[in-house]
């Protein structure tokens, strides 16, 4: 049952006074208005919007200088959480940052082609890197892969993100062009998730509560490698 | 699922819902939270007007060539290894959706919030074949657990309170409750999180649909949606037809004014984009991805310069909000699965008969739907052009009828007008008291059961003016 | 300048000294001032009811008696809104009658924005010393955007004490027709704006429009509330009496 595209398509396009498939006219207005895109954006204000955008949204934020302090404090961080039921993306996923001797301190479950997704059913804590992040809005964008499965941030109640300040973007739209590129390369992931602070619901007598089925915790590492 | 209030029409279900002080209360509550929410966060924001402007040029644009955008995003769906669908109506869809789940042997289904799958009554046509249907957004699990229907577009248990919330939770699972919110929200965390691992499908909505890339944009807070269509094996998507928009940066205008509309915030928390189903390399996401494209009515609407921006509109529920019928009334008084200003316009729209027909007078016209719509969709305009076809179409009281026919007669004429005002002025007399009518007598017993009608003076303006002009003219 | 009164069936045949006072300020302001007999009413309950035809016909009796005005002048939005945003499409069958909506939707003024816009003064020189409320009509500032100009000229009054009053924008319930057909939803909104008015402790509520100040007065009255419920131009021209006693 349903019916053949060609039928549904004609019963739009007949009432429209159009021929199916033929192009549409000239857009005058794509994408967002002048004021948003004649913005001044520098490196300083991108990470001084993001960061605070990010912790507008409960977000947590720890700056490092140098990739080892940045390894240190992530041990300090899964020191704090106390837990062992940590997972991460695997060894050859896009980490941004090379945290291969923290992850196997911990013993973290590692994500891989092969894995069972049931493994991850229990982890606490999700360890990812992220394929950008907005400035705009304190945004996360991750996009899934075959070493980088959307379980290991959507499942456990904490979600740790480590980043490089250089991959700020400033807009929601330099990140979409971002997929747009990909798509034209053949190479859009099947998911990208873009993640503004914690889980939360207002549903009941419109109280905010986190945590209701992703992380009630996000905390953003970031290595600051720019002057 | 049967809703409380499901007298005939929406004078009874407003009576009901006015005489329930809860429910008037917590509408009162949560729309003020929103729309405050709204306009400190579009203040803060700026140039709303400007992006509104915008968000309506894209709707416009997409909607007049809504048959390209669609083809283009169902091949590049195709093409990333996506099933498309496609159902002229309501009764299509479900079709293909019991087809998809038989074939699957499917028995459990996780659910994200999707105003499309109310319209079609879908988790009805699944449960009677079997396939137990649950609810994953915290607001829809508890109605569903209820038994009811949403109330509001966004918020859709806005009318249980925590008491009945815990009841419900606890009848649900004998586990005991309090009426705390972390604790019944982390109840539904550990419920639900068992439902996700177990179920065969998962069915989303679609917020947006991207021609440019075929992709898929859902929008929520609680990141319901992403474990609905990431742990089944697979995902169906429902999608009313109007959805779609050109491009990615067309994206980022909704991106903005859907949070920023809905709930006055400044980003929505999870914003997930798929493109098709798993790659083969990968482990986790559905395998499996079917987009149902649903018209149901909707293209009766193009081409018609009076109701085709209709289709513009993208849910969220911010004419609920500053609209003071639904304030008083809140969602179920509608009758119909969309309520508020955008219920009282599509419902009688996207369905024929008569069942919908006395939402177009439940409003009073103020415009402010108009006014906080992020599309600019001329909903109060719509409300009137439908008065205008059921007056068309004969579908209006004799005696409404019979009174603007006296209407006409006496107001189309400044002495039959005159004349008929000093009849009423001697016709009143028995009425009126202290220069006021309190008698609820007659067409006008609506307007005195809850206020006095001023009685007609002595003299009309315009016999007062004669001696006015003798006075006044050229003093200045 | 020469203007002519749009009076309103409404404050002429329930609120005439809404007209009179109007007549009044123009007159002060220099303004010499007609009222073309011929009018009656904007249509416009016929119109929100959907009842196009019976509408048009009543509009005509503004079309007609407006044909050779200047500049029209009416004590409300709601009206004025109407013969802005509606005439044109009202009449759109006939491009004689077209031309002429057309013609009086340019040349139709709402009193306080008539003041502000056109005659550029805000200040009256009146005095009211009274503590005041003021509603503004949704179709007054939503359909007409009018949404400035009433307050400017309460502001222009001397020894007034304005107060916001609670959720301001908010429909009264009026609607014309809406009253009466959804009496029990209209009743349950000029409650609520009832409450609202009262919660400020004003002594007068002022508006721009007398649909809606009937209704809120209405319920006013039937909630034994002692609010006084005025139009903009009465207060002024009240105003502009005691300014001048004072002066003297």
């Amino acid at each position: 049952m349903g019916v053949d595209k060609t039928t549904f398509l004609e019963r739009i396009a007949k009432p429209l006074g159009r021929v199916p498939g033929d192009p549409p006219s000239p857009r005058t207005a794509i994408g967002v208005p002048a004021c948003w895109t004649d913005r001044p954006s520098t490196q300083a204000s991108r990470t001084a919007s993001f960061i605070e955008k990010f912790t507008g949204l409960a977000g947590e934020i720890e700056q490092y200088a140098s990739v080892h302090e940045l390894r240190a404090g992530l041990e300090r961080v899964l020191n704090d959480i106390g837990s062992d039921k940590i997972g991460a993306w695997g060894k050859r996923a896009p980490w941004p940052i090379d945290v291969e001797d923290v992850l196997e301190h911990w013993h973290a479950l590692r994500w891989e082609e092969q894995t069972d997704r049931r493994a991850f059913d229990h982890i606490h804590v999700g360890i990812t890197g992220c394929s950008c992040a907005i400035a705009d809005t304190g945004t996360i964008v991750i996009a899934s892969g075959p070493q980088s499965g959307r379980t290991v941030h959507q499942i456990p109640l904490i979600h740790v993100v480590i980043l490089r300040e250089s991959q700020l973007v400033q807009s929601l739209g330099d990140a979409l062009q971002r997929l747009v590129q990909a798509h034209g390369q053949g190479e859009i992931a099947a998911s990208n998730h873009f993640i503004s602070g914690a889980s939360r619901s207002s549903d009941i007598e419109n109280d905010q509560t986190i945590g209701v089925h992703g992380p009630a915790r996000v905390m953003a590492l970031m290595l600051t490698d720019l002057e | 699922m049967s809703t409380p209030h499901s007298s005939s029409n929406v004078h009874d279900r407003a009576q009901q819902a006015l005489a329930d002080d809860f429910l008037r209360k917590a509408v009162h509550f949560t729309t003020d939270r929103l729309r405050n929410k709204k306009q400190a966060v579009t203040g803060e924001f700026g140039n709303w007007e400007a992006w509104r402007e915008r968000g309506q040029q894209i709707r416009q644009h997409t909607i007049a060539h809504l048959d390209y955008y669609l083809d283009q995003f169902a091949r590049h769906l195709e093409a990333h290894g996506a099933h498309v669908h496609f159902a002229a109506t309501g009764e299509e869809a479900s079709y293909i959706v019991r087809e998809i789940a038989a074939a699957k042997s499917a028995k459990r289904a996780v659910k994200s919030k999707s105003m499309v799958t109310e319209e079609i009554h879908l988790n009805h046509h699944l449960e009677e074949m079997g396939v137990q249907v649950v609810e994953t957004d915290l607001g829809e699990y508890i109605i569903q657990l209820a038994g009811e229907t949403p109330s509001h577009i966004i918020i859709p248990a806005i009318h249980k309170n925590r008491e009945q919330i815990r009841d419900l939770f606890e009848a649900e699972s004998g586990e005991q409750l309090t009426t705390e919110t972390r604790d019944l929200a982390a109840f539904a965390r550990r419920r639900l999180r068992q439902e996700y691992l177990t179920a065969d499908i998962g069915i989303t909505g679609c917020n947006f649909g991207i021609a440019e890339t075929g992709s898929i944009a859902l929008f929520t807070n609680e990141g319901n949606a992403d474990l609905v269509m990431n742990m089944p094996k697979t995902h169906i998507v429902l999608m009313g037809m109007e959805r779609v928009l050109p491009t990615m940066s067309d994206l980022e205008v909704f991106a903005h004014l859907l949070p920023k509309s809905a709930t006055g915030q400044n980003v929505i928390t999870y914003m997930s984009i798929v493109t098709g189903p798993r790659r083969d390399n990968e482990a986790d996401g559905a395998e499996e991805m079917h987009v149902i494209i649903l018209d149901n009515g909707r293209s009766r609407q193009l081409g018609d310069p009076d109701f085709q921006a209709i289709l513009h509109c993208i849910r969220c529920g911010a004419c609920l909000n500053v609209c003071p019928v639904y304030r008083q009334i809140g969602g179920h008084a509608y009758g119909s699965v969309y309520p508020g200003p955008i219920g009282a316009v599509l419902s009688p729209l996207l369905n024929d008969g008569e069942t919908y027909q006395d939402l177009p007078y439940a409003s009073s016209l103020c415009g402010a739907c108009y006014e906080a719509c992020p599309v600019k969709i001329p909903l109060h305009d719509m409300l009137v052009r439908e008065r205008q076809r059921l007056v068309a179409t004969g579908h209006v009281k004799p005696a409404e009828k019979a009174a603007f026919r006296a209407f006409r007669q006496v107001f189309g004429n400044a002495g039959r007008y005159q004349t008929t005002i000093r009849i009423a002025r001697r016709l009143q007399f028995p009425l009126a008291h202290d220069g006021y009518i309190r008698a609820k007598i007659g067409p006008v017993a609506g307007w005195t059961t809850s206020r006095d009608f001023p009685a007609l003076p002595k003299r009309t303006f315009r016999e007062l003016w004669p001696e006015l002009v003798r006075k006044g003219n050229g003093r200045g | 300048m020469k203007v002519s009164l749009f009076i309103t069936c409404v404050v002429d045949s329930v609120f005439p000294n809404v007209g009179v006072s109007l007549t009044r300020i123009l007159q002060e302001c220099g303004c010499d001032v007609s009222f073309p007999p011929q009018q009656t009413c904007c249509g416009q309950p016929a119109f929100n009811s959907g009842y196009t035809d019976e509408a048009r016909d009543v509009g005509m009796t503004l079309l007609r008696a407006f044909r050779d005005s200047d500049v029209v002048v009416s004590p409300s939005g709601s009206c004025v809104g109407m013969i802005h945003h509606y005439y044109p499409q009202l009449f759109a069958n006939d491009p004689q009658l077209h031309q002429a909506a057309v013609d009086l939707a340019n040349k139709t003024y709402e009193f306080s924005q008539f003041m502000v816009k056109q005659l550029q003064i805000t200040d009256l020189g009146a005095r009211f010393p009274h503590r005041v409320t003021y509603h503004p009509s949704c179709h007054g500032s939503r359909l007409l955007g009018v949404k400035d100009e009433p307050m400017q000229l309460l502001q222009g009054v001397h020894d007034i004490e304005i107060v916001e009053l609670p959720y301001a924008t908010d429909c009264c319930g009026f609607g014309g027709t809406f009253a009466v057909k959804m009496g029990e939803i209209s009743g349950a909104m000029v409650d609520e704006k009832a409450e609202n008015v009262a919660r400020t402790d004003a002594e007068v509520l002022v508006g721009t429009d007398m649909g809606c100040l009937m209704n809120i007065g209405g319920r006013l009255r039937r909630t034994n509330r002692a609010v006084r419920v005025m139009h903009l131009a009465e207060l002024l021209m009240e105003g502009m009496q005691l300014g001048k006693a004072v002066n003297a």
